[in-house]
């Protein structure tokens, strides 16, 4: 396997909490400049599994590495390639969404000038840029979800995750952020997504793995998994991890 | 009928919360504790206070009244030196000085002791006075009429008869009372909001060791109990009328090392507790309400029956309070603290590390 030329490479990848185990044996490699989609219901283990690709859970047996680079070894230079858009939008709320974006710059040694500008342009691309002054608290649910993005784009990372990023924000919302999520993407830069909006993952991503009880049960581009007449990438999904209702 | 089934649904909701997160019982105990420990130490001051430290020099007859009488705790020293160092250095509340040339005898006081001094004179006068009329020689005559005779003096000049005495005892210990009050909000509710709002993981991704992050919070909260420290050093001054007689620098220094130490204490609490509610109950039952009565910061701890003083003596914010009546009140400089800033460096070092090592385990997902 050669590491160095993959975004994402996890091999056996196990995590267990307890007695319940959240990934069993996953076996992974993705590509820079390739938008994937991690789909599969709730506690299927995606989130467990990008938890692991951005260093935050330490306790699993297997490897992984971003970027060719160790996630349990390198984790501090993981962490300055990647950047992470989690499904709360984890704001300070009391201080403006200039101030929110500021304290992301100096985290990734950003001058005060450069973090400046980049916020200033962060906030321009994702129409925030008249309330940068404002308290956070004073947002609408979905100018805070775009300021989280704003946040995970900031330092211009290499990889990024997205944790159901479009959630709570309006139709015109939705389609600026994937316009410039696209615009990352052409850049070679390498996007991870997971969302219950399936019609976006199959318009946007060109490789979808479907991730059900801690295994990837399915892994292709959008057509290739249409196998059996399914139209829609949510009958593949439907077909594949049954219509039952998950148990956790 | 409607409203009613809501309203017993929401009463129903209300019950089980109470008590699922245990804040019913833990409440309970709080309020029974507070009022315990409040009426004890009130019940405390209304008491004779027989077990106070008071000074005698050895073979003298007033040595030999006050080491016979139940009412004080007579400790004898060799000579009026010695008697008079012992309440300089805190070791006594007061002593009784004979004059070695004949004349009046003097009760000198620690006048930092508040309450407790004024019951150690009351004590040291109503043993005296008994003692006068059956004082005699071997002829049978009077020898000495103590209570008569016998003049006090303020060991540090504090004017125990200033109406505003008690309060200026009260605005030395301010500045201890902030910090604690401080350490709490700055770093156990900010922590708790933080991992309640999730900014706590935010940070955690951070591209440096997450000892920079817990650092970064720590010395900026210092910073801003410094600062606190310095507004109540200035309405000490200003408003209770306190006058620095000392160096003010160990002070400082001094509420650096108990907020980094309390703050360190803190982070480990609230990294363990859930909401703000519990951390409320938790770190405040145990902690701080019995660092704000039994510091010295509200009642001297002269008062306290030994237990309760050994308890007293192992609490940081008693070493802050000992400094600051040492700086305000007795001309304190470095050399003078240097005990109680040791320890107290000492329980900063080893709550930061505690702090940090519990915070950092809060950002890695278990």
């Amino acid at each position: 396997m050669d590491w160095k030329t993959k975004a994402v490479s996890v091999k056996d990848l196990r995590v267990s909490y307890g007695k319940v185990t959240a990934l069993s044996g996953i076996d992974l490699e993705l590509e820079f400049g390739q938008p994937v989609a991690l789909l599969g219901p709730n506690g299927a283990g995606k989130t467990t599994l990008i938890n692991v690709l951005t260093t935050m859970l330490k306790r699993f047996d297997g490897q992984a590495m971003v970027a060719g680079m160790d996630v349990k070894r390198n984790s501090i230079k993981v962490r300055s390639l990647i950047g992470l858009m989690p499904q709360d939008n984890n704001l300070y709320e009391p201080l403006s969404g200039m101030d929110n974006l500021l304290l992301q710059g100096a985290l990734h040694s950003m001058d005060k000038k450069t973090s400046k500008e980049a916020a200033a342009d962060m906030l321009k691309r994702i129409g925030l840029l008249e309330v940068a002054g404002r308290p956070v608290s004073t947002y609408s649910g979905g100018m805070k979800r775009r300021l989280v993005y704003a946040r995970t784009m900031l330092h211009n990372p290499q990889m990024v995750f997205l944790d159901e990023p479009t959630t709570g924000l309006d139709v015109q919302s939705r389609y600026a952020l994937w316009e410039d999520i696209e615009n990352f993407s052409a850049q070679n830069r390498s996007i991870v997504l997971t969302t219950h909006y399936i019609e976006e993952a199959e318009r946007f991503c060109k490789r979808i793995i479907v991730i059900d009880k801690g295994r990837i049960i399915a892994d292709g581009s959008p057509e290739s998994l249409k196998t059996n007449g399914e139209k829609t990438l949510e009958e593949v999904i439907l077909n594949l991890t049954g219509k039952e209702l998950t148990k956790k | 009928m409607k409203s009613l089934t809501a309203f017993t649904g929401i009463m129903r909701n209300e019950i089980l919360l109470q008590f699922k997160t245990k804040l019913f019982v833990m409440s309970l105990i709080n309020s029974i504790l507070v009022v315990i420990l409040w009426g004890y130490l009130a019940g405390l001051q209304a008491q004779p206070m027989n077990h106070l430290r008071v000074g005698v020099v050895e073979g003298t007859s007033v040595a030999e009244i006050l080491t016979e009488s139940e009412k004080v705790n007579a400790i004898v020293f060799s000579d009026v030196k010695e008697a008079e160092e012992a309440v300089l250095n805190g070791e006594v509340i007061a002593s009784v000085l004979v004059p070695v040339q004949g004349g009046k005898l003097t009760v000198l006081l620690d006048d930092t002791q508040g309450a407790a001094a004024r019951a150690a004179l009351s004590n040291i006068t109503t043993v005296l006075l008994k003692a006068s009329p059956v004082t005699q020689n071997a002829q049978g005559t009077q020898t000495e009429r103590f209570a008569t005779t016998f003049e006090t003096k303020e060991a540090w000049g504090l004017d125990m008869n200033d109406p505003t005495y008690l309060l200026k005892l009260l605005g030395a210990g301010l500045a201890a009372m902030v910090v604690l009050s401080n350490a709490f909000v700055f770093s156990g509710f900010t922590l708790i909001s933080e991992k309640t709002s999730g900014t706590i993981y935010f940070l955690a991704l951070a591209p440096i060791r997450r000892i920079w992050i817990i650092l970064g919070k720590l010395v900026a909260n210092t910073l801003l109990i410094l600062a606190s420290t310095i507004i109540t050093v200035i309405i000490a001054i200003y408003l209770f009328g306190v006058t620095p007689t000392g160096s003010l620098w160990p002070l400082f220094l001094a509420a650096l090392l108990a907020g980094l130490g309390l703050m360190g204490l803190c982070y480990a609490i609230s990294a363990y507790v859930k909401d703000e509610r519990t951390f409320r109950v938790v770190a405040g039952l145990p902690l701080m309400m019995p660092m704000m009565f039994l510091s010295g910061i509200m009642y001297p701890i002269a008062i306290f029956p030994e237990w309760l003083q050994s308890l007293s003596r192992i609490f940081p914010l008693t070493w802050m309070v000992e400094i600051a009546h040492s700086v305000f009140f007795k001309g304190a400089v470095w050399v003078d603290v240097w005990e109680p800033l040791a320890l107290l460096a000492m329980f900063s070092v080893s709550m930061v590390l505690l702090g940090a090592f519990t915070v950092s385990r809060l950002m890695r997902i278990q």
